[in-house]
């Protein structure tokens, strides 16, 4: 037995014992192709007897007729029902209406639900976030809030005479204060807007005043 | 042709017509934001967060009780009744009189001064048919709204802020809200509510007499003055009936606790720097719904009354 012819029947082992890999299991189809190839029919007399082998250990009936040509056979005779081709070009084409019209649905639904919002500029987009203020940050700024920007002045301030000062400001402070003004600035609008209580809607929470004053 | 150019002629509405509803359209929003009563809840949304709030506003004779509470986030409850009595126009000093409240029949006539109104067609708001109403600055120191207004009640049932390249930067809108009805009736639960009188309110009205704005935007007046005994602090209001800006002025002793800054979140801007005076430093802040450019150049307008105060 060649090497060949080994690895065919360690192949075949696998496939009989579900392990195969594709490898295995296309070495063995490649080789059953070859319908009059002796190794093709060595092979499946050695299937045959695997199978049979493997049906007396679990106690099963076995069959000394090959029904396997039989139906082999039978299938090969079997009519063929050929699609006609226009048959097959209209069904297709049903398919791609189908998928059309949902296309068509979903873009009239987006075009409905744009002009429903009424709105002729993108003001029904979800508000801006603001990245501009974010991209200032560097070196020790970073320590505060999103959204800030230390003032040049500061730069200048902190390399001319009052450097010493610039070690007083802490990062909890800063977040204090900006929370503090924003919340006392939307408690003074509502006074003087058209909005009325909408400007508390900005607020974080009502400590943020009290806490304060 | 002649047939189809009338039919255009007729159809279409001239630009003076536009225009004259759109303000009816404004009126009729102050008009009812004074007398009606309401209750809904309205989203906000800036920077890509979403709160979510209830609100109450009850008109009864003189008093404007109005509640909002946050729905999610750190807990938080706004109440609020407002005495809001004809004080007698004028009786202010260095302020102009009537600016208080919500709006009134002159905030038309401020915010005309100020806004140009567009209507921009038909929108659904809070399940409710609405019109858009475009409010587009006169000049570069405010920001534009979008509003939609409520056909049936006329109340405002969205608003929002625009950046001056008509980007959205934030937005209130009710996704439900509830008129008259029940409310007509309900009787006000306000113990412990914060009461304003603003007859009061109006007499304080007067500049400080220590710090003042040397630079506002057109047709922004000043509402609030008042200066906190413990602190040192000084805040100052301004709006222009529409948007509306804070100035603080802090104690040389909270001045060192801040670094000058700049911030911008949803449309709130908030500047702060320093200002010199006799020696020592003081922290000016100013914080509002307006363009950065606007906040930095009233912050550099700030001086004391003397003044011998500079720019460090």
């Amino acid at each position: 037995m060649g090497q060949y012819d080994e690895q065919l029947g360690e192949s075949l082992s696998a496939l009989m014992d579900g392990e195969s890999s594709d490898l295995d299991t296309r070495r063995v189809l490649k080789e059953l192709a070859l319908e009059d190839s002796q190794n093709a029919m060595l092979m499946r007399d050695k299937w045959r007897r695997y199978h049979s082998v493997s049906s007396v250990m679990k106690g099963e009936a076995v069959s000394r007729i090959d029904y396997s040509a039989d139906i082999a056979r039978a299938i090969g005779d079997e009519a063929v029902f050929k699609v006609n081709p226009l048959v097959k070009i209209l069904s297709s084409s049903g398919r791609f209406a189908i998928a059309a019209s949902v296309a068509l649905v979903a873009v009239l639904g987006v075009q409905q639900f744009n002009q429903s919002a009424g709105l002729p500029d993108d003001t029904a987009g979800f508000a801006y976030v603001d990245e501009t203020s974010v991209e200032g940050l560097v070196g020790p700024v970073n320590q505060f809030p999103a959204g800030w920007a230390l003032s040049e002045e500061l730069q200048v301030r902190t390399v001319s005479a009052d450097s010493v000062e610039k070690n007083t400001y802490s990062e909890q402070d800063a977040r204090a204060y900006l929370a503090y003004v924003l919340a006392k600035h939307s408690s003074k609008a509502p006074y003087v807007r058209s909005q009325g209580m909408l400007p508390y809607a900005r607020v974080e929470k009502r400590t943020t005043i009290t806490d304060q004053e | 042709m002649a047939v189809f150019m009338t039919a255009i002629f007729i159809s279409v509405p001239t630009l003076a017509q536009q225009n004259r509803e759109a303000d009816e359209l404004v009126k009729a929003m102050i008009e009812a934001s004074k007398t009606l009563n309401y209750s809904g809840l309205v989203t906000y949304e800036k920077a890509g967060r979403l709160k979510t709030s209830k609100m109450l506003h009850l008109i009864r004779e003189n008093n404007i009780f109005e509640q909002l509470i946050h729905l999610d986030g750190p807990a938080g409850q706004f109440s609020w009744r407002r005495i809001d009595e004809n004080c007698g126009l004028g009786r202010a000093q260095g302020a102009e009189a009537g600016a208080l409240s919500t709006l009134d029949s002159s905030s038309f006539k401020r915010l005309t001064a100020s806004y140009s109104f567009e209507i921009r067609g038909q929108s659904r708001v809070a399940g409710r048919e609405a019109t858009s109403l475009l409010l587009k600055p006169k000049d570069n120191f405010r920001l534009p709204y979008f509003v939609a207004i409520d056909n049936q009640s006329n109340l405002m049932l969205m608003s929002v802020i625009l950046n001056q390249v008509g980007k959205p930067l934030e937005r209130f809108q009710f996704v439900e809200i509830q008129v008259g009805g029940d409310l007509d009736s309900m009787s006000i639960d306000d113990a412990g509510v914060n009461v304003e009188d603003s007859c009061a309110i109006e007499s304080a009205q007067q500049p400080l007499d220590d710090w003042t704005v040397g630079w506002v935007p057109p047709e922004f007046f000043l509402t609030d003055a008042e200066k906190e005994p413990l602190t040192g602090q000084s805040i100052m209001s301004f709006t222009d009936g529409l948007s509306a800006f804070t100035v603080f002025i802090e104690s040389v002793q909270t001045s060192k606790k801040i670094p000058p800054f700049t911030f911008n979140q949803g449309a709130t801007t908030a500047v702060s720097s320093k200002l010199k005076y006799k020696g020592d430093e003081f922290t000016v802040s100013v914080v509002g719904e307006i363009p950065t450019d606007s906040a930095k150049k009233i912050v550099q307008s700030v001086g004391h009354s003397s003044k011998q105060s500079q720019l460090p």
